[in-house]
């Protein structure tokens, strides 16, 4: 018997609209609202035995205690499988859900949701497994369908196959594949299905990237300790530490002295990924010290950090463009810097 | 963020893009006389400093004058 | 006949043996080793040369690999195969009839001179298995003339290019020209009569562009970034399309310009499932967004002015070439052109197939940049080995490899079991790592 822990929003709860979103948390042993059909669905196999409900704006405001609350129950109830909603399109109900869910997986425990794919609930957990639904409940019948099915898989342990064949939406994780045809066939395949107004299933998902929030704005630029930073692999002539021209791992560091130039005698570019003659030749294209230093000298800001930060951006791997970030990141706050003016190639 | 391609920059998340020349020489141009390359570098400069000063919620870019 | 149907007559090679005189019987290719020895060093340019041949289950790795030129050559029609490169002439090809060497090729290998190695950093060194784990790619099914060729110190990047070019090209039209007179294994017709009532498709066969001036893939010799063109297909099976000996990224092998599998595909459903108009040629890796744009512009504008309803997109290269191939798509799609894309997997690097990536996947974005309108994707995934490539009894090509273009004093003797991942690190020396066209069905899922 599949014993489900069900989460809710206030609204599905029963417990009203937008006017209880701040309710804090609360468990009933039972199935309710579409809990129930929930437990229909799930027939001989198994039940929701337990409902927790809690109001969107509680939370997403009052997180650390959501949280808390969300843990002892799990721990409590010690369930098969954890449901979170399903969401539809209201945002904050999504996001908890994917909480809700990185939470059970923390815990060890299996858990399923279901959103629409623009849900902004998905970005909070990409790793959450999370059946499609329409906007709105009109679709809470197919959703719980779904649900439950991909759902009674997960607690059973078995190993689920592909997003497109389990119906969950892709979690930004691929494996190597064979397909039934070669790439050339399927193309021209999928081309006239799309021509026909036939559904086909494209086997890249469009991409959402991380959004960064961005930093508030230097206030008093006359007063701030700038830096320098970039990707175009500028390096004093000879590239002493052998940086690559791709697939670089590294970040490096350089001083720039009392120089108020680069200049071609003294640096190089070492990016393999353009035509990097122009650069090496005058490295300010990529690194613009020199109309930096003419401001400093006008005063338009306050310091330049004495060194510069660069790395290849050239075919590098994610983890590890993660990684120099964080790195630089933390290098650049301990020394002071405000705001960076960072050169892309 | 100075950028030859600031969709990229953008879609990757950068909230502040200025957008540069060209991907070989992002903050100026080899083929202007030196005097008009250091301009043009310079106004990139000026307008990344003003982005670093200007309050954003989203990726934006800032274009050149 | 109209001047773009082309019959194909394709000459099996199922062995290949060194003789006295150079002939093409039943399957059979027999090189005279002395005439293409003089073919090769006719240009003084190049001082040496080895000959080797090579077949799919040796035991042999290749290093140094350049480039896989498939022997063809134009019997009826008008203009040369491989046109207007290698001293060929520039007349434009598509028609009449042209012999090729089926399943046999001659590759160049040559060891990349320091100075240009500095020059151009993806003038690497590669490798091709002839059997084992490391053959993964198509080119280890093939069966080789391996020129191995050295050229005088210090010649500039075009004329060390073309030095190995044409010798390549001077040999392979001698092979090919043994098939004169003979009955081919097989032939097909390839045209493309009007086919009305279906709806109208083109294929945008998007090409990287140098950055380096005077060598990448080139079109009748042209191998600058400009404006798109408009290609016959048949033109591309008649060697419109060349890489060079230069840059070993697997979109610019000349072989696989010939033996573009979307060409095949797109051909058997011509009169069937639509009405194929012709290739939209349009060049990658501008250096200004403007340039990118316009490129995107006026290739959706061909494919406006051609009634395109329809269009396969394709690009042979990575990087920020993906930005015009998506401006690209977004522009058809926005025009009313509906369209699917064929793509690598670019952005995932792999140099082996871990168990690790095969059970767990990988959360590397598979694309480095997109567009909303992108939405109908075809991925041919990644080749790569799934262990450390075994010792060899036999190397052809050189005798070690350079896996640091930055540390070139340090090599690594090809002989020898290689783990890729510790001695390249997130590049494939494997040349054809990537399957651009389709060739095979490998690809990737999300889990």
């Amino acid at each position: 018997m599949i014993r489900v822990a069900h989460y809710l929003n206030q609204f599905f709860g029963g417990l009203g609209g937008e006017a209880a979103a701040d309710l804090a948390c609360q468990v009933r042993e039972e199935a309710i609202g579409p809990g129930r059909a929930i437990t229909q669905a799930l027939g001989e196999t198994g039940a929701v035995v337990s409902t927790m409900i809690c109001g969107d704006n509680f939370f997403n405001e009052r997180a650390e205690e959501s949280e808390a609350a969300v843990r002892g129950w799990l721990k409590q109830v010690s369930p098969d499988l954890i449901v979170a909603g399903p969401a539809f399109m209201a945002g904050r109900y999504g996001v908890a859900c994917a909480r809700v869910c990185a939470i059970a997986g923390e815990l060890g425990l299996q858990a399923v949701t279901g959103m629409h794919p623009e849900n902004p609930g998905r970005v909070m957990n990409a790793a959450a497994y999370v059946v499609p639904t329409t906007r709105t409940a009109a679709g809470m019948a197919p959703a719980v369908k779904a649900i439950v099915k991909l759902g009674v898989k997960l607690a059973s342990g078995a190993p689920l196959g592909p997003a497109r064949e389990e119906g969950y939406l892709p979690r930004g994780r691929r494996r190597p594949w064979m397909a039934d045809a070669p790439g050339a066939e399927r193309a021209a395949r999928m081309l006239v299905a799309k021509l026909r107004g036939e559904p086909f299933e494209s086997e890249i998902p469009i991409d959402s990237y991380d959004s960064v929030t961005p930093a508030p704005p230097i206030r008093l630029l006359g007063d701030a300790r700038l830096a320098l930073v970039t990707t175009g692999a500028i390096v004093p002539l000879g590239n002493p530490d052998r940086l690559k021209r791709c697939s670089e791992t590294r970040w490096v560091t350089y001083p720039l002295g009392a120089r108020d130039r680069l200049d071609g005698t003294e640096f190089e570019c070492v990016h393999g990924g353009f035509f990097n003659v122009p650069a090496s030749q005058n490295p300010n294209l990529v690194l613009p010290l020199d109309a930096v230093r003419a401001l400093q000298r006008e005063s338009a800001f306050g310091e330049l950090l004495p060194y510069y930060l660069t790395t290849t951006g050239n075919d590098m791997r994610l983890l590890d463009c993660r990684r120099n970030g964080d790195e630089m990141a933390a290098t650049l706050k301990r020394d002071g810097v405000d705001g960076v003016l960072l050169v892309a190639t | 963020m100075i950028s030859a391609l600031p969709k990229l920059a953008m879609q990757a998340g950068a909230n502040r893009v200025v957008q540069g020349v060209k991907i070989e020489h992002v903050c100026g141009d080899p083929m202007l006389p030196p005097e008009g390359d250091r301009r043009l570098r310079r106004r990139i400069v000026e307008t990344a400093l003003a982005a670093l000063q200007s309050a954003v919620t989203q990726p934006t870019l800032f274009e050149v004058r | 006949m109209s001047d773009f149907e082309l019959e194909l007559r394709s000459f099996a090679v199922s062995g290949a043996n060194f003789g006295d005189r150079s002939y093409w019987h039943d399957g059979q290719l027999v090189i005279d080793r002395e005439t293409v020895a003089g073919l090769v060093l006719a240009d003084s340019r190049v001082v040496r040369v080895d000959l080797d041949l090579v077949n799919p289950g040796e035991d042999v790795r290749i290093v140094h690999v350049r480039d896989v030129i498939q022997p063809r050559t134009k019997t009826a029609g008008r203009g040369h195969a491989y046109p207007a490169i290698a001293g060929h002439s520039p007349e434009t090809v598509g028609g009449g009839a042209t012999d090729c060497l089926e399943g046999f090729a001659v590759m160049i290998c040559a060891d990349v001179p320091h100075q240009i190695r500095r020059e151009v950093s993806a003038a690497a060194d590669s490798l091709v298995d002839m059997t084992g784990p490391g053959a993964v790619t198509v080119y280890s099914r093939l069966r080789y003339l391996v020129l191995t060729m050295e050229t005088m110190p210090d010649l500039p990047l075009s004329s060390w290019n073309d030095a190995l070019r044409e010798a390549a090209h001077r040999v392979a039209d001698h092979l090919a020209s043994t098939t004169a007179g003979q009955t081919p294994t097989s032939s097909r017709r390839f045209a493309l009569p009007p086919a009305s009532g279906l709806p109208k498709l083109v294929h945008v066969h998007t090409l990287n562009a140098s950055m380096v001036p005077g060598i990448g893939t080139s079109i009748y010799g042209y191998a600058r970034h400009a404006l798109p063109l408009l290609l016959h297909p048949n033109e591309i099976l008649d060697g419109a399309i060349a890489g060079d000996a230069v840059v070993t990224y697997p979109g610019s092998c000349t072989w696989i310009q010939v033996n573009n599998p979307v060409l095949t595909a797109l051909y058997d459903r011509h009169g069937v499932d639509f009405d194929w108009l012709g290739c939209i040629v349009s060049r990658t890796r501008w250096g200004a967004a403007v340039e990118k744009e316009l490129s995107a512009y006026q290739t959706v504008k061909l494919a406006q002015m051609l009634g395109a309803e329809a269009a396969l997109v394709t690009w042979n290269h990575g990087g920020n070439d993906l930005l015009e191939v998506m401006l690209t798509i977004q522009g058809l799609e926005k025009a009313g052109i509906k369209s699917v894309f064929l793509t690598i997997e670019s952005d995932i690097k792999v140099v082996r197939l871990t168990p690790e990536l095969a059970e767990t996947g990988t959360d590397e974005p598979p694309l480095l940049f997109s567009v909303p309108e992108a939405n109908a994707i075809v991925s041919t995934g990644t080749l790569a080995p799934e262990t450390a490539l075994p010792a060899v009894s036999r190397v052809v090509g050189g005798s070690d490899i350079v896996f640091d273009q930055e540390r070139p004093e340090y090599r690594t003797p090809a002989a020898g079991p290689l783990d890729l991942e510790a001695l390249s690190g997130a590049y494939s020396p494997i040349f054809g790592h990537f399957d651009n066209y389709g060739l095979g069905a490998q690809t990737y899922v999300d889990f």
